[in-house]
């Protein structure tokens, strides 16, 4: 024991002698809360030093202090909200029928054969297809109101829910699919408890790129006979050269996507609480 | 078959498989008792896993010749455990179950594995050790007449495999059901196992008995020259280290 004891405080004294070997950490660490909205803010404050010191004419671009007294006087004054309305009514509308029919195509596409046969070359079409080739078409169809605002929406919003949703469903774990088998799961047991939670990861990435498309989809659709709406706002601003409003408008369409990012993301968390990756 | 033979033991008649045309079973004929436990030991692509997947009812896209019978109440062990990510511990236990009392059931089951304070746990949060027990958990719940386990140590550190030794035969000693263990380990083999089936080639090349009583200690003399025996079988020159 005793002769042990003079090797056992070198091994230590060799320890720590060195410095401790660290090791890469390749995956970024988790940002606190908020830190996201960096990167908007820098540019934000950039555009409205530029404003002020005289580098950014009014007629080239409102600075953001103006474009946000704008739009408190236009929420004052009653001419904004009428307006956020009509178009939050036609991108709303659009997203839930276009989650509602990219969701049920897909479950039926990537649960069934048949439905695999009939609707799969059917998205991927329509997905090759610009939603501005398809304007012309449906106006002759639907006419130049609402219905037709709605269905380019809902038809826009589809694909993306259809091609993450149903390549999610095709990429389940085969492992798990034998489990299934080898427990007697019966068919309806499976989607349930294998297929559905299996798939939603890949349903909410196409959620995020859903609720931010019925928005970008909107603003050219409000170019087309309409009265009301943020694009229609935005549109007429540029006529009369009101920099400010159309800035209004932009703000108003950055603050929605970052917002319904926020929520689905929220919801996600919620729901996946079991999944541990990287960011989340 | 008739119902008769399915109250006989697990047995194939001619059992071949073929995947793309390569014969990765041949002609395997194979009676086993009830609540007799078989090692099938074999180097890779000798098989085992195949014969094991066959009679679990997997693989059926596979060419196939012969017959086999397997009791109706089969549960499957796998080396990865499979446990559902989103399903908490207890509820992958219970998969599948339709009866009043399967989650009590379950909790005893835990209990019985020693992660009984797991049953609300994601599995991802569980070590390699934890969710093999859960998975062993999840078979043994079913009551399994035949339990077909593939490789379900292979993954596990070698303190951890030997505890879960312990802990299935303990578990398997209280219901005697039919197992069929897949390994590649000798001694995992020889501490359990009744019959040690060896195969080569698709066929069973050798059939022995492990006639050692429990509880079996790797240091007695017969469990030595056995080991020594099974892996001149399986191509190992022991003495060569």
């Amino acid at each position: 024991m005793n002769d042990m004891t003079p090797e056992r405080e070198s091994v230590a004294a060799w320890q720590s002698d060195r410095p401790q070997r660290r090791l890469a950490r390749l995956t970024p660490a988790k940002l606190p809360r908020g830190t996201r909205l960096l990167g908007p803010l820098i540019v934000l404050a950039l555009w409205e030093g530029a404003s002020q010191l005289g580098f950014l004419s009014p007629y080239t671009l409102a600075a953001p202090s103006t474009a946000v007294a704008t739009g408190i006087a236009m929420v004052a004054d009653g001419t904004l909200l009428p307006h956020l309305a009509a178009s939050a009514a036609r991108a709303y509308s659009g997203l839930l029928l276009g989650v509602i029919a990219g969701l049920v195509l897909a479950l039926a596409s990537g649960l069934t054969r048949t439905g695999e046969m009939l609707l799969d070359g059917l998205v991927q079409v329509k997905r090759a297809v610009p939603t501005l080739a398809l304007i012309p078409l449906v106006i002759l169809w639907l006419g130049i109101g609402e219905t037709m605002k709605v269905f380019l929406i809902f038809t826009a919003v589809l694909v993306p829910v259809y091609i993450n949703t149903h390549a999610a469903l095709r990429g389940i774990d085969m492992g798990h699919v034998e489990l299934a088998r080898t427990l007697g799961l019966t068919r309806a047991e499976f989607i349930r408890k294998v297929a559905l939670p299996g798939a939603l990861p890949g349903f909410f990435v196409s959620l995020r790129l859903a609720v931010t498309l019925c928005w970008t989809s909107l603003v050219v659709l409000e170019l087309i006979n309409t009265q009301t709406g943020i694009g229609y706002l935005m549109n007429r601003a540029r006529d009369w050269g009101q920099t400010d409003i159309i800035v209004v408008g932009i703000f108003i369409y950055a603050a929605l996507g970052l917002l319904s990012d926020a929520v689905v993301r929220a919801v996600e968390a919620r729901a996946l609480s079991w999944r541990r990756s990287i960011g989340s | 078959m008739t119902p008769q033979d399915f109250k006989s033991p697990v047995s194939m008649r001619g059992l071949s498989r073929a995947f793309k045309g390569k014969t990765v079973l041949r002609d395997v004929t194979l009676d086993i008792p009830r609540g007799q436990f078989v090692a099938l030991l074999g180097e890779s692509g000798s098989g085992k896993t195949t014969l094991l997947r066959a009679l679990a009812g997997l693989d059926d896209d596979a060419e196939m010749a012969g017959s086999y019978s397997v009791p109706p109440n089969v549960s499957v062990l796998f080396q990865d455990a499979r446990l559902l990510p989103w399903l908490p511990v207890i509820d992958n236990l219970t998969l599948g179950l339709r009866h009043d009392g399967a989650e009590t059931e379950a909790q005893q089951m835990l209990d019985a594995v020693g992660i009984g304070d797991k049953a609300a746990a994601w599995p991802g949060t569980l070590s390699g050790g934890q969710k093999q027990r859960a998975a062993l958990a999840r078979s043994l719940l079913r009551s399994p007449d035949l339990l077909l386990a593939d490789e379900p140590f292979g993954a596990l550190d070698a303190l951890t495999r030997l505890k879960m030794h312990a802990l299935l035969f303990r578990l398997v000693e209280r219901r005697r059901p039919t197992v069929i263990l897949v390994t590649h380990d000798v001694d995992e083999a020889l501490l359990l196992a009744d019959r040690i089936l060896v195969l080569r080639d698709g066929t069973i090349a050798e059939d022995h008995r492990v006639p050692l009583p429990h509880p079996r200690r790797t240091s007695h003399p017969d469990f030595e020259r056995l080991r020594l025996s099974l892996l001149g079988s399986l191509g190992v020159e022991t003495d060569l280290v």
